[in-house]
């Protein structure tokens, strides 16, 4: 899908959010040693604190004030490819893969909002957050 | 509820709300509410008969005496909720602006919030609407000013904002106490049906808001009886004419805010890529539906073409759609009839002369045939006598005109009679500064393409795109909306 709006790209970014957010729950319900069950809790809070954010965003910071049209921003660009296999090998994979591309994705929403200046660096604060997220991904992983 | 159901049709008709009710009209005469995207009779509204806006006048009446004694922070209570249940439900009142005016849900999202943004400040009004006072005028003397309200105000609402618009009065006049009727566009009545839905779930006293669904009519009614106090009128200038004459004549307070003809000049220093896409949300945003879009750009020679090079290569990207799509970057006109309208302007221009770069009347959107839709269209060598020059297109047109020099676009400007709103696009401070001083415009941009004052600043306007002393919005709503008492006191 073509994004050629700022509530087009908060929108993606939200049904992102709402598929890691599911994908994490469902690994929260498998069996996993506590200090693993703690780290993917405080992934999946920061994941339900941005969606609360994002609808946020959406609501107060897009004004019809100054929306210039966005070109060259795809959807088919950050799919999430979520594997319904739960071993501990692909649960990392997924999760780096998930927090990756929502990070690319934020970055360059980022920079294609750059004409409403608040919500681009909403946005920053955001990447800042998942990457994060995918340093204690990576942290597990090394565990 | 704000509707029952035509048994004929199966078509919501829309009710009025009257003394905290909701009544259907008597009237026979039901217009069509049409969703411009799709074709489509979304509901039916009636046009009220004289007896139905006098019932609402009499309550609004009945409902003042009480409503001025309850203490101010009880009433700002009020709207500190009608905040909370609009963000509840802001995503459905959005949609509801998209579906019977057709912009797109980024505009409407846009909309309710400047509309949320007008209810927050009215929280403000124990302090707002405090007055003034001075000791010693006189040795032992003091002297001091109240704010009243007066009694039962009334809006005649537009089409292009149908659910901000009201807001702009609305929470001010109602929080300083006065009570108030809304008449909404008959072309887009359903967004205030869904607000006072609202209005009714937080229990207002009764009378102390109304809707009254109508056209000229129920204007009249409203106009000439001795019980309104004051009218809010935003429309086009010869309507808005009539109405202030109207309010005039019987001694109401009138704000009334007419038609625009915006002028943008483009100064040899400005960023072209920046103004560009300023240029492209201020012509095309709610598809040049808005008294603030600009219609006419002053371009310097000099960057004449590479200026132009700009426009039209964005102008041909814009995604025009049903304004439900996200991702669709231009909606439909508001009606047939508006888009004949604009044709009849894109018609004009090529009789009189004038270059059509980009043709918007040709464009046809997928799966939507039914819909009004007019594409980008850009004139190039316009001249001041021509038509699209002077009048209000309300259209996504854009009109480039040369000019030798700043004192060539700033006459061009004010030749026109309408003063709504005028921008520069310049680096330069010393330029900027010369053009806020001397412009006759009452929302001047400083590379601003679109100039929406917040909802604590007036929304301004002079020459033919005003008529009244005291704005919408601010300061100027707080004075509007009430009477200044002044009080001097001594004690024996």
């Amino acid at each position: 899908m073509n994004l050629g709006t700022a509530g087009a790209i908060l929108s993606y970014a939200l049904e992102l959010e709402t598929k890691s957010n599911e994908f994490y729950e469902s690994v929260l319900n498998d069996n996993l040693d506590s200090n693993k069950k703690e780290a993917f809790l405080a992934i999946r809070r920061q994941h339900q604190k941005i969606i609360k954010t994002l609808n946020r965003m959406r609501k107060e910071n897009v004004t019809e004030m100054i929306l210039e049209p966005i070109h060259g921003f795809e959807s088919d660009d950050y799919i999430l490819e979520i594997s319904d296999s739960l071993n501990a090998a692909s649960v990392i994979a997924t999760s780096k893969q998930i927090e990756d591309t929502i990070s690319k994705f934020l970055s360059k929403s980022a920079m294609k909002v750059t004409f409403l200046p608040e919500l681009s660096q909403m946005l920053v604060d955001l990447v800042d957050r998942i990457n994060k997220n995918l340093e204690t991904i990576s942290l597990i992983d090394s565990s | 509820m704000g509707c029952g159901t035509n048994i004929l049709t199966d078509v919501p008709v829309l009710k009025n709300y009257i003394d905290g009710d909701w009544c259907d009209s008597e009237s026979k005469e039901l217009r069509d509410v049409v969703n411009p995207a799709t074709g489509e009779i979304i509901a039916k509204v009636p046009m009220s008969t004289a007896d139905e806006t006098n019932s609402a006048i009499e309550s609004a009446n009945n409902a003042f005496e009480r409503w001025r004694v309850t203490i101010p922070v009880s009433r700002a209570r009020y709207f500190f909720d009608l905040k909370n249940l609009m963000e509840e439900n802001f995503e459905s009142l959005a949609q509801w602006i998209v579906k019977e005016n057709g912009k797109t849900i980024d505009e409407a999202r846009g909309e309710v919030r400047r509309g949320i943004e007008c209810v927050e400040v009215s929280t403000g009004i124990p302090s707002l609407m405090m007055g003034v006072n001075s000791e010693d005028i006189a040795i032992g003397i003091d002297e001091m000013l109240i704010r009243q309200p007066l009694g039962v105000f009334f809006a005649l609402a537009p089409f292009n904002f149908p659910n901000m618009v009201p807001l702009w009065f609305l929470p001010f006049a109602v929080a300083v106490g006065n009570t108030y009727i809304v008449k909404p566009s008959p072309q887009t009545p359903i967004s205030q049906v869904k607000l006072f839905e609202l209005f009714d779930e937080l229990d207002f006293p009764p009378g102390v808001v109304n809707l009254v669904h109508g056209d000229v009519e129920v204007a009249n009614v409203l106009l000439d009886s001795p019980d309104t106090k004051g009218v809010s009128f935003v429309g086009s200038t010869p309507v808005g004419k009539l109405v202030y004459e109207r309010a005039s004549k019987s001694g109401k307070r009138a704000q009334v805010q007419g038609g625009a003809k915006n002028f943008l000049l483009v100064m040899p220093d400005a960023d072209l890529e920046r103004t560009a896409s300023a240029l492209m949300t201020s012509c095309y945003g709610c598809a040049g539906e808005r008294c603030l879009a600009g219609s006419v750009i002053l371009v310097f020679e000099e960057i004449h073409e590479p200026l132009m090079k700009q426009l039209v290569e964005m102008a041909r990207m814009i995604k025009v759609g049903n304004g439900l799509d996200e991702g669709i970057q231009m909606g439909p006109v508001i009606s047939a009839k508006a888009k004949e309208r604009v044709e009849w302007y894109i018609d004009q221009g090529v009789k009189e002369g004038a270059t059509l770069v980009l043709d918007g009347r040709s464009i046809e959107v997928e799966r939507y045939p039914d819909g009004f839709f007019i594409g980008p269209t850009i004139f190039d060598n316009v001249t001041p006598e021509m038509t699209i020059a002077k009048e209000e297109i309300f259209g996504p047109v854009m009109s480039i005109m040369n000019v030798k020099g700043f004192d060539e676009a700033i006459d061009i400007i004010h030749a026109n009679p309408y003063g709504n709103a005028s921008s520069i696009f310049t680096s330069s401070g010393k330029w900027s500064r010369e053009f806020q001083y001397r412009v006759q415009a009452g929302n001047v941009g400083i590379n601003v393409g679109i100039v929406a004052p917040v909802a604590h600043f007036p929304f301004s306007g002079m020459k033919d795109s005003f008529f009244g002393t005291l704005h919408g919005q601010g300061e100027d709503a707080i004075r509007f909306f009430t009477e200044s008492k002044v009080v001097i006191t001594r004690w024996f």
